[in-house]
């Protein structure tokens, strides 16, 4: 007999439920992290670069690609949870288990991520934008434009590191995810200068980051705060997040077969 | 028959033996990902584009300025790599209590800071002489010495080996590891140089420019921009040199300090050649 939807429904509120606990209890340890890492960029970017010569007008740009850097480091502390957890204390196993398809146990996973992402990095991004305000101009900003493209990209990063978490075996994971994968992802993309100053600088390394899931994310962030002129238009990068969440519920699912042996 | 001394100095040697041959064995992985990813994305991006768009094309110097301090980072990444394992050792297989049957646990991690230390540096050494072949006249080496930069690297090496032995023996668990990086690598890789040198830092808050004194990651910046850049806006070489030996002691004793307690009550408890 299969379940209902309700049963369903009761079952992932559930998971979600004593996810939120263990939120709750880590909450501020790492709201902490992200305000160190918040401190550091900023302080970084709006005061010492600018001395060495760096044009005023990146410091809003950049400290908005730099949000990416925050939700990179935290997506990683929670993968590395993820990896912990399946090679040796197998929580997850018990819980798949459970009475639930597996795509609500892993919708659950993803909802879990989302709100912890949500909950750390929100404070942190306002407090950051308040201090380099001087330097931010609101004239062209969407709040609602940017409320969609954030909590899509956040379901992005939930989708694409629960992924890799689970792809991944454990040795190879430690030893070469931050070489081979997020430091390329990270380093290579337009975090560090906007996309349209890379294309005029170089079209060819334009097109490359363009490769680069990054790209639609940090773009999208910046044209919906600072407005569509500079950087690349909201919505298309809006469209192309929302795409790339196939490739990574894909990831998600083959993970999933690769070291979970569902039944 | 030999003495004590010359047992011991020969397990101490057949253990820096055992690490480097696993080392060699693991050589390809490291050495692509450190010796290889690294050196090509930071050049592409920190020296190339980064660099090239945040300042003017007549700012060569500023550029490469910028650029050096990313040794700092890869530093830590490398030695990370090579001294770390002890900890999972500690919550694992505790095989550290095999080796200080063998040697007393001073020496045991005496042999684990100059294995990381010669480990980190044979994989930073190729960075600036790889970032200059790919990055041609976009990197300033008109004024290296190359000798003085080597020796800057090899300190670099053991003063961050020493200071992750001392965070392991603080940290005690794996769980404990993410923290650590946020919040104390990372301030101290970026108010250590990691992007702009320490003048610039002393020209806006001269308060926080001498507090980052005490950041030893800063002496491995400076020294590096001292012996590439040269001039007289970055410490000099004798004093980043000293500095940085002088932190490489003060960690190592503070290690022996705090590991007795995870090493040396096993060692009394009669498992002691």
């Amino acid at each position: 007999m299969t379940n209902s939807f309700s049963d369903n429904f009761r079952i992932f509120c559930a998971i979600v439920r004593r996810e939120w606990t263990v939120i709750k209890k880590r909450l501020w340890k790492l709201i902490i992290d992200g305000l160190v890492v918040m401190i550091g960029l900023v302080f970084s970017f709006s005061h010492l670069f600018p001395l060495l010569g760096m044009p005023k007008k990146l410091i809003a740009p950049i400290y908005l690609g730099n949000i990416i850097t925050s939700l990179f480091i935290m997506g990683y502390t929670l993968a590395h949870r993820i990896v912990y957890d399946v090679k040796d204390n197998k929580f997850i196993n018990y819980q798949m288990t459970l009475p639930l398809p597996k795509r609500w146990l892993f919708a659950a996973y993803v909802t879990a991520f989302v709100i912890e992402f949500f909950l750390v990095t929100v404070p942190l991004f306002v407090a950051g934008i308040l201090i380099i305000k001087a330097d931010i101009n609101f004239a062209n900003t969407s709040i609602l434009s940017f409320a969609a493209i954030y909590l899509i990209s956040l379901v992005f990063f939930a989708l694409f590191y629960l992924g890799i978490s689970l792809f991944f075996d454990f040795i190879w994971f430690r030893d070469n995810i931050w070489p081979r994968l997020l430091h390329p992802l990270l380093i290579l993309s337009p975090i560090f200068v906007p996309w349209k100053l890379a294309y005029k600088f170089s079209p060819s390394i334009g097109i490359f980051f363009l490769i680069n899931p990054l790209t639609y994310v940090v773009e999208g962030f910046r044209s919906s705060l600072l407005g569509n002129e500079q950087f690349i238009n909201n919505i298309y990068c809006t469209l192309v997040v929302v795409l790339l969440m196939i490739p990574t519920t894909y990831l998600v699912y083959r993970g999933v077969h690769k070291r979970l042996d569902p039944v | 028959m030999a003495s004590n001394t010359t047992k011991k100095f020969l397990f101490f040697l057949q253990l820096l033996h055992r690490d480097f041959y696993i080392f060699f064995k693991n050589f390809t992985t490291d050495a692509i990902n450190n010796g290889l990813i690294f050196p090509l994305m930071y050049a592409f991006f920190f020296a190339y584009i980064q660099s090239q768009l945040y300042f003017e094309t007549d700012m060569l110097q500023e550029r490469t300025i910028m650029f050096i301090g990313n040794i700092s980072l890869l530093t830590l990444v490398s030695s990370y790599h090579f001294t770390f394992p002890l900890l999972f050792d500690f919550e694992g297989a505790r095989h550290v209590d095999y080796e200080i049957r063998t040697l007393s646990p001073r020496l045991v991690i005496l042999e684990k800071i100059v294995f990381a230390t010669l480990a980190t540096f044979a994989l930073i050494l190729p960075f600036f002489p790889f970032c200059k072949l790919l990055l041609q006249n976009k990197f300033d080496t008109s004024n290296t010495n190359w000798i003085q930069l080597f020796i800057i690297l090899f300190l670099g090496s053991l003063c961050v080996s020493a200071y992750y032995f001392l965070a392991i023996c603080i940290l005690k668990n794996a769980s404990r590891i993410n923290n650590f990086w946020l919040r104390f690598n990372l301030p101290l890789l970026l108010l250590g140089g990691f992007w702009t040198p320490w003048y610039i830092t002393m020209k806006v808050f001269p308060a926080l420019g001498i507090a980052t004194l005490a950041n030893p990651f800063l002496y491995i910046t400076e020294g590096a921009r001292q012996t590439i850049v040269g001039g007289s806006k970055f410490l000099s070489f004798p004093v980043s040199v000293t500095a940085l030996i002088c932190f490489s002691l003060l960690f190592t004793m503070l290690t022996f300090y705090f590991l007795k307690n995870e090493l040396i009550i096993f060692n009394q408890n009669g498992c002691i050649p």
